[in-house]
């Protein structure tokens, strides 16, 4: 969507589609004539980044870490990609599964171990050499208790433990149990050995700011901007000397000062500013290939959405249409939209979504003020009073998103308040939103909470909707929205013997959450970046993005 | 054979057909100029004045020269890319009904194949004790559509007589038990298709077609969409573009090699083209079609050096090599400079001046010599290379839907699951579905792809 020029907020009249390019075109000469000083300030400062063969990008935000052992967010993945180097890793390209790090491999013991011999000559960014050792600790402090690692618990349940061969320059990993491929299993970020005083990590060490990796580029993480800085290794040698990230702001802002050489790419260009990046001679949309879906989590121990009917009332006082329109600028009636509704916890493309579970496109107010009725939920001056008081949602979103979305929250917050409940509405800065939110320690600030999950080839939401446990189950419950029927359905998932038990087991998910609705399901929307034709190859990889960055030129 | 009907439209329709039923790309400078070169510091690629004069491009530079071709069957195949929509509209146009039924033809086809490969991957190449046991059925015709007739042989004696694919698989079995000659005689298969006819778009039965019981003691079922209903429905458009097309059939049939099923074999057929059977398509100039039978077929990349003074898409191969071969990022930077030189020669052409369909017809030329150079790639041996310039084609797809080609895009969908791929397949078929409703058949394949990658890899839950 556009912004009007007179006042600079999202006007509703002035939706405009990825398809509609040439429309974009206008939209981008009407808006050219007039200087908006943020925007003129935004691309001086991007302008200012660039000295000698330095490059510099947008990011959705800054990463919350540099150690990959405490990855969280999208752009902690894709930045720890340039720093370091994935054991195993799948070409963006031909799929073929690869290894910058290993000369050779080994299938032992039938696929219950894997030998893998190290490429001779690789150096740590402090200029030591990679060892047998540095494998087998990494995946030590992976199996640690003590290492409180988001991404751990895959590797816990498959690996059981590494020897080293030093006279070989060889590792042996050993796993649980015999795979047709252990090389799969095997796709974690090497870290020093030397870095660290033992194999229980805490992520707030010096290390998450200041890392040390092999991958092609030294990474330095200050509190506007990441450095990172080429480092030439006998397995890397990248082409960009430097590459400057930075959070983006404002997405208008952004895709002018790509446009005006601010600086060289956009990571996430929000839908409705597409366009304008199409109508360029000299920037170019490349498709990033990620399945991401949004939510409202609503907070089902709370007092108000704990109950059933209440929520499904608020599912059926939104008009996703209207949302979609006002904030990503996709008509009701466009055929092929980048942002395609979803009823439950999966992209459509994904063979866990269940099509038998439709879609809800529009609000039904009628049913939704029955539902309230039968909660007991009274009217008064067209608010809804619930046990006496009236019924008040607090809502917080995760910042960023509001860039890609323009004032989704806001939107949100007025559909509500038309149905009759009063909000209050709050941005969560990303940090915050990382630590606390998916942490589950918000259930006392908010009754609902909109974000966004992102997912590669592997869609577990066992994580998000499973009650939190010792163990670690439920580790990103926004709400500890906990229901037994939910948690079996889960166990059926995790135990499955076959692909299809699986694939029934998260089709039941789906129908069950869409009528239960610990998260009310908005939509999926695709992420296109944006570089400027001058930098070249710049083949973008699914979910990791950088990890043929070695590739790029300019 | 229908008459081909060229009645001249008022030009003033031209640029309201291509601009308000489509993506136009946006605008050029004021001047209706483009920036050409992206970086300055580079010598402009000199691309022969006579190969820029003899593509598609320029020759429709000139809106009294496009103008037949505003007529909206042409505009829903080529500016919207709407293959249903095409066939439907087509009328008694000859050239665009073959046209358009060959295009949906190959859209079918690359779904059978996208499944083709999604099924050997999975019960070909990781085969678990508990597949059920129809899932011979799906390996014997993935085998034959990849021409693989030996394999498909023994799938199909394998496959219990009673099984819940028995109906599907009777036309197969009596194929294989026969000379296996392609194509085969599907016209036994539950889907109820109407006779062939010009103009018609026929649907499938919705999916699922049946039910698998899984072995080995699990007690679920597989629900399958059959693979062979999308063979079943390319033919029968094939047998609507002959009908239309006559002795043009297999002239018109060959602009597109490369994009038939592996089982099927495209005879050269040199010769002239007109214009209008090129139009829009992925060649660019009439010598680009003998270039391209050539090189993907028995000549192979000696054709480059052959065809480089008659093709422009062999000359762009030849200008592009790096110790011998293809390489994408010349690739890149020449076809980048080539929408420039196009738009340039097209306002030439034009009088001098810029006309609103230049810079579509640029964007199309970009992304159709990009996705014909990646089959040159393959041509040559290199599968990554050609890998890699099918990703840039795709990339110009972001431009909007008149660079939408749906089989170049199911193409490299196909491709993906033969690599077992399903960050991209998934995606890119879902879009074609939400357009073409019987695609969907294809899913069910890539859904066990899709299913099995996920149980062999470990990621995080989410970010």
């Amino acid at each position: 969507m556009f912004r009007d020029e007179h006042d600079g907020q999202p006007s509703p009249g002035s939706t405009n589609t990825p398809c509609d390019a040439s429309a974009g075109a206008e939209a981008s000469k009407r808006r050219s004539t007039v200087a908006r000083p943020l925007v003129v300030a935004a691309i001086l400062a991007g302008t200012a980044m660039l000295t000698g063969a330095e490059i510099s990008y947008y990011e959705e935000a800054l990463p919350s870490t540099m150690n990959p052992m405490f990855a969280r967010t999208m752009p902690d993945y894709r930045s720890h990609e340039l720093v370091f180097d994935r054991l195993f890793y799948r070409s963006a390209i031909n799929n073929e599964l690869r290894s910058r790090l290993v000369a050779s491999y080994e299938r032992l013991d039938d696929g219950k171990a894997l030998k893998v011999v190290l490429k001779d000559g690789i150096k740590w960014h402090d200029g030591k050499n990679l060892k047998p050792d540095d494998i087998c600790f990494t995946i030590d402090a992976l199996l640690d208790p003590d290492t409180p690692s988001p991404i751990a618990k895959g590797y816990r349940e498959t690996i059981a433990g590494c020897q080293t061969i030093n006279k070989e320059n060889a590792a042996v990993i050993e796993f649980v149990k015999a795979y047709h491929n252990p090389r799969e299993r095997a796709s974690f970020a090497v870290l020093p050995k030397h870095a660290f005083d033992g194999t229980a990590i805490s992520p707030d060490l010096d290390f998450s700011s200041r890392p040390i990796g092999t991958g092609p580029m030294k990474g330095s993480k200050g509190r506007r901007e990441v450095k990172f800085t080429a480092f030439p290794n006998g397995h890397h040698n990248a082409k960009i000397g430097v590459l400057s990230q930075a959070e983006g702001g404002d997405p208008l802002v952004q895709v002018r000062t790509v446009l005006n050489q601010g600086v060289q790419g956009v990571v996430s260009v929000s839908p409705p500013l597409r366009p304008e990046i199409a109508a360029s001679d000299d920037v170019a949309l490349k498709s990033y290939d990620l399945r991401s879906w949004w939510f409202i989590a609503l907070n089902t121990e709370g007092p108000t959405l704990g109950n059933k009917k209440v929520r499904q009332a608020i599912d059926l006082t939104l008009d996703r249409n209207k949302l979609r329109e006002l904030t990503i600028g996709v008509e009701a009636n466009e055929t092929n939209p980048p942002c395609e509704f979803v009823s439950g916890p999966f992209v459509q493309s994904s063979p866990y979504y269940n099509r038998s579970v439709k879609v809800r496109e529009s609000s039904d107010p009628a049913k939704a003020r029955q539902l309230m009725t039968e909660a007991g939920a009274t009217q008064q001056a067209n608010r809804w009073v619930l046990g006496g008081q009236a019924v008040t949602l607090r809502i917080g979103m995760n910042a960023p998103l509001d860039r890609e979305a323009r004032d989704l929250l806001n939107q949100i917050g007025n559909q509500l308040q038309e149905g009759g409940f009063d909000r209050q509405v709050f941005k969560i800065a990303p940090d915050e939103w990382t630590r606390d939110a998916v942490a589950g320690r918000m259930s006392d600030k908010f009754d609902a909470l909109i974000g966004k999950w992102s997912f590669g080839v592997v869609e577990d939401v066992n994580a998000m909707f499973h009650s939190r446990t010792d163990d670690g189950r439920g580790s990103l419950n926004i709400f500890n929205y906990s229901n037994g029927e939910v948690d079996d359905i889960l166990a059926r998932f995790d135990s499955a013997r076959t692909d299809t038990e699986a694939q029934d087991a998260y089709h039941d998910l789906h129908a069950y959450l869409a009528d239960d609705l610990p998260y009310i399901f908005l939509w999926k929307l695709d992420t296109k970046s944006a570089w400027r034709n001058e930098v070249r190859n710049n083949t973008i990889s699914p979910y990791y993005y950088f990890t043929e960055f070695d590739g790029w030129s300019l | 054979m229908r008459k081909t009907g060229w009645a001249p439209l008022a030009v003033v329709l031209l640029a309201g057909a291509l601009s308000v039923g489509g993506c136009l790309g946006g605008a050029d400078s004021a001047d209706g100029t483009s920036s050409g070169p992206t970086d300055a510091a580079e010598e402009a690629t000199a691309f022969p004045a006579e190969l820029l004069a003899a593509t598609w491009v320029v020759r429709y530079a000139n809106a009294e020269a496009l103008g037949p071709l505003t007529q909206s069957g042409w505009v829903a195949l080529i500016n919207h890319r709407h293959i249903a929509n095409a066939v439907e509209q087509s009328g008694d146009d000859a050239l665009l009904a073959g046209r358009a039924h060959l295009e949906a033809a190959l859209l079918y086809e690359q779904a059978a194949l996208l499944s083709a490969n999604a099924f050997i991957e999975v019960y070909g190449n990781t085969p678990q004790p508990t597949d059920p046991a129809g899932a011979k059925h799906l390996l014997a015709v993935s085998h034959a559509i990849l021409g693989d007739t030996e394999a498909a042989r023994k799938a199909s004696s394998e496959l219990p007589a009673d099984d819940p694919t028995a109906t599907f698989h009777g036309p197969w079995k009596t194929w294989l038990e026969g000379d296996a000659a392609w194509p085969p005689d599907l016209s036994g298969l539950p889907l109820e298709l109407p006779e062939p006819q010009a103009g018609v778009f026929p649907s499938l039965p919705p999916p699922p077609h049946y039910e698998l019981p899984e072995q080995g003691g699990s007690k679920s079922k597989r629900t399958m969409a059959d693979p062979g209903a999308l063979v079943a429905v390319a033919l029968w458009h094939r047998e609507a573009a002959k009908a239309v097309l006559g002795d043009r059939y297999d002239i018109i049939r060959a602009l597109r090699v490369g994009y038939e099923l592996p089982v099927a074999t495209v005879a050269p057929k040199p010769g002239p083209r007109e214009d209008q059977e090129i139009f829009g398509g992925t060649l660019l100039t009439g010598g680009d079609a003998d270039f391209m039978s050539e090189v993907l077929g028995e000549v192979g990349p000696a054709a480059v050096e052959a065809h480089a003074d008659t093709s422009l898409l062999a000359w762009l191969a030849r200008e592009a090599r790096v110790d011998g071969k293809v390489d994408p990022d010349k690739v890149s930077r020449l076809v980048n400079d080539l929408r420039g030189a196009l738009l340039d020669s097209s306002r030439e052409a034009n009088g001098g001046n810029p006309a609103p369909h230049h810079r579509v017809f640029a964007d199309m030329a970009a992304a159709g010599a990009l996705w014909s150079l990646a089959l040159v790639a393959e041509a040559e041996g290199d599968r990554e290379r050609g890998g890699l310039l099918r990703l840039h084609a795709r990339d110009k797809a972001e431009l909007g839907n008149h660079v939408q080609d749906a089989v170049s895009l199911l193409s490299l969908a196909a491709w993906d699951a033969g690599n077992r791929n399903v960050h991209r397949a998934p995606e890119l078929l879902h879009d074609q579905a939400r357009r073409y409703p019987d695609l969907e058949v294809a899913r069910y394949g890539l859904d066990v792809l899709a299913l099995r990658v996920q149980h062999e890899r470990i990621e995080p839950s989410g970010m």
